[in-house]
């Protein structure tokens, strides 16, 4: 299913027409069955799965107390049926620009479910009812794709929704935005217009028109993701919620750590929180717990080698950042504003290669492909 | 957007503008939705 089709767009109309005409008691309800209508048309497997997620959360955690080994067992359990149909789709990729063949959102909502038992188990949430838990895990503006979002903002947002004309408005305005970037600034400008630019670049120029290519693909990236998580957002926003935001300007970064804390930031702050803590918390290495971090964002995208190299790519630029910032008080301090501006600017251009040279790493198909195309970038050049 | 503008405009020139820019971005997206889309995927749905 593509982002902008009119099947999609058809039935977020079907969800927030009759929505506020309802009244309160049953627009959670109007809701989650939508979604789980969406689902049955659409992903059958999916609806199946999702169902089977939201009954073990609720049903396992419903006492005022989750034990540690409940916990335990429970997010296991979730992670394992993800990396298992992560693992088919490994086996079975071809290309890397085909749809593939995961259940519909599960690697969002197998999040979502994770992050509702951890909580529980910390404390940090009491108890919900099953219609709380069905609402949070069926909420059609993110459950394709995202955001992760969490379930106290969104439990709060539940509680006092109520009609507010102006975050209506903005909602519309940021899906129009969403339909912008992906429809036209990605799938036209940048796919059409810099492409045919790199395809004339080619023959005589093939280095410029390969650095072309790379670039084309982290705008892409960008646009569709960013796109995609405007819609959502705006979605969320006509029924009355303010889901988290996903992106930040990640482009305009001075290094790989704010990067990363711009970028699919419900995934990031995730792995933040269940990752990076745990992992530090046990070992006492930021180090290690940002590589370990970096390797479960990558191996979510996808459980293969060039996912795996992409992630230890990241996680060794955190590294390398997180040394740097030891040795920075030892260097000497700039005190013209315009030197610290031309640095400021170096240091955005190094992240934004540093950033667009890893995702040669998983849009290539072979290992083969993305060393040719770095020897394609270093040489040639006049 | 309408916020943002009156800031320096009066009400009726930031709605007016408001609108116009409305306009301009759904005429591109209708625009570019005629055109033969690319197929590039990066959310994997």
């Amino acid at each position: 299913m593509s982002v902008v089709s009119l099947s999609l767009f058809g039935w977020m109309v079907f969800a927030v027409a009759p929505y506020w005409a309802l009244p309160d008691r049953l627009r959670a309800a109007w809701l989650s069955g939508v979604t789980f209508a969406f689902l049955v048309v659409h992903a059958p497997l999916s609806a199946a799965i999702l169902l089977g997620f939201a009954a073990a959360t609720h049903g396992f955690t419903r006492s005022d107390r989750v034990s540690g080994k409940t916990a335990f067992l429970l997010c296991a359990a979730i992670v394992l049926v993800l990396v298992l149909y992560k693992l088919r789709v490994s086996v079975r990729f071809t290309d890397a620009l085909t749809t593939l063949a995961i259940p519909l959102g599960l690697s969002y909502y197998a999040l979502r479910c994770v992050h509702y038992v951890i909580e529980r188990y910390k404390g940090t949430l009491a108890p919900q009812s099953a219609q709380d838990i069905g609402s949070y895990l069926f909420f059609l503006p993110t459950l394709l794709a995202g955001p992760i979002h969490r379930y106290a903002p969104f439990h709060r947002d539940a509680a006092r929704r109520r009609w507010d004309s102006r975050l209506f408005g903005e909602g519309l305005e940021r899906m129009l935005y969403g339909y912008v970037k992906i429809a036209f600034l990605s799938n036209y400008v940048v796919s059409q217009g810099l492409s045919s630019l790199v395809l004339d670049l080619q023959a005589s120029h093939p280095s410029a028109s390969t650095y072309l290519s790379v670039i084309e693909r982290g705008l892409n990236g960008y646009l569709q993701f960013s796109g995609y998580s405007d819609i959502a957002i705006g979605f969320g926003m006509l029924l009355g919620y303010r889901v988290m935001e996903n992106f930040n300007w990640p482009f305009v970064k001075k290094n790989i750590s704010e990067f990363w804390k711009s970028w699919h930031i419900s995934l990031s702050s995730w792995c933040r929180d269940y990752v990076y803590m745990v992992v530090v918390a046990l070992s006492r290495r930021p180090a290690l717990a940002a590589l370990a971090s970096m390797l479960a964002i990558g191996l979510w995208h996808e459980i293969s080698c060039r996912y795996l190299l992409w992630g230890l790519y990241n996680g060794l630029g955190i590294v390398a950042w997180q040394q740097f910032q030891r040795l920075k008080p030892m260097l000497p301090r700039i005190e013209s504003p315009a030197a610290a501006l031309a640095l400021d600017a170096a240091a955005v251009l190094l992240t934004f290669h540093f950033v667009i040279l890893g995702f040669v790493l998983v849009t290539e198909p072979t290992l083969g492909d993305v060393l040719t195309v770095y020897r394609s970038l270093f040489q040639g050049w006049p | 957007m309408y916020a943002f503008l009156r800031r320096w405009l009066p009400e009726g020139p930031a709605t007016m503008l408001v609108g116009l820019w409305y306009a301009l971005l759904i005429v591109l997206v209708l625009w570019s939705l005629v055109e033969p889309q690319a197929e590039f995927r990066y959310v994997k749905l």
